[in-house]
């Protein structure tokens, strides 16, 4: 298996943030109790998200900067883009699911009007938007090219809508409209042990998932090729 | 190929369920205690799982990988 020693990292720290998770001491606050263990699952979901969006986005505006010729022609670039936009909706929704009941539990409703989980939504359907237009272009090249341009512009509303419209308004969430963040009052060293090792762990998961499926997807092209060619040869 | 990804799309989603359960099932702790050790054993079991169940993919492309090239050389 290649490059196995990432791999193994991160089932290691997947492992160990689940256990530690589960089982470590965590600061008994009111309201919140014993639900703040969620953070070890539901932030990681956020930020394995982004840097799955923001690769997307690199290999989008690869595509773009890339000389016409046969690399090109392969699509090589813009396959991996939409792939990590795959993996990256995948966190996003596991991420929306795992806030929603923590939601309930800390601010009784599954869905409040709050900026953030309306940005959330919003994000979502952006990118569900990106697949839609990919699917919307017969051509394979204009589609690798519209979709690159489109992808610049889903990231960056992300941000807008996850990072900074939150923080300019009144949110429930840690961090934002005003309020403290987890880290600065009841974040303890002993949950950050825990916190930054599944945020990482999460991470390398997605880019595994990724790397297995553009592998897929690499594999399958080529036999689609010589499969072509056979069809050519005896007709 | 894309049932692959629905298949682990949907144990990921089930995974995260699952973490999410578990703050569920701690919420009234002075009340008669918590199934917690129930939960982590299932969530272990679901992790254990779907780590698995990657590696035996990412195994079985790797060989069809090192086939096309030796294929390609011969």
């Amino acid at each position: 298996m290649k490059g196995i020693w990432w791999k193994i990292l991160a089932v290691a720290l997947l492992f160990y943030s689940f256990i530690f998770g589960l089982k470590g001491d965590i600061p008994h606050l009111p309201i919140l109790r014993e639900t703040i263990r969620n953070l070890y699952f539901h932030v990681p979901m956020w930020f394995a998200m982004i840097v799955m969006m923001g690769a997307s986005m690199v290999f989008g505006i690869k595509h773009l900067a890339e000389k016409e010729g046969k690399k090109k022609a392969f699509l090589e670039n813009d396959t991996k883009s939409v792939l990590f936009a795959t993996s990256g909706l995948v966190f996003s929704v596991l991420g929306l699911l795992t806030g929603m009941l923590w939601a309930k539990f800390t601010w009784g409703a599954f869905w409040t009007n709050d900026p953030k989980l309306n940005g959330t939504a919003i994000t979502i359907l952006i990118y569900l938007a990106y697949f839609v237009l990919r699917g919307s272009i017969e051509d394979n090249e204009k589609k690798a090219q519209v979709s690159a341009v489109y992808n610049i512009f889903a990231f960056i509303l992300m941000i807008v809508f996850i990072g900074i419209l939150p923080r300019m308004t009144d949110s429930l969430h840690p961090g934002n409209g005003g309020n403290p963040a987890f880290g600065s009052y009841d974040l303890d060293n002993g949950m950050r042990g825990v916190f930054y090792p599944a945020v990482l762990g999460w991470i390398l998961f997605g880019f595994w998932l990724t790397n297995v499926k553009i592998r897929l997807k690499r594999v399958s092209k080529v036999l689609d090729k010589k499969q072509d060619k056979f069809y050519e040869s005896i007709l | 190929m894309n049932l692959f990804y629905k298949k682990l799309s949907a144990l990921l989603a089930f995974v995260g369920l699952s973490f999410a359960s578990i703050a569920q099932e701690n919420m009234l702790p002075e009340e008669g205690g918590n199934n917690i050790e129930v939960v982590f054993g299932v969530v272990l079991i679901i992790l254990l799982g779907m780590v698995a169940y990657l590696f035996y993919i990412d195994k079985k492309v790797g060989k069809v990988e090192e086939r096309m090239k030796e294929l390609n050389k011969s």
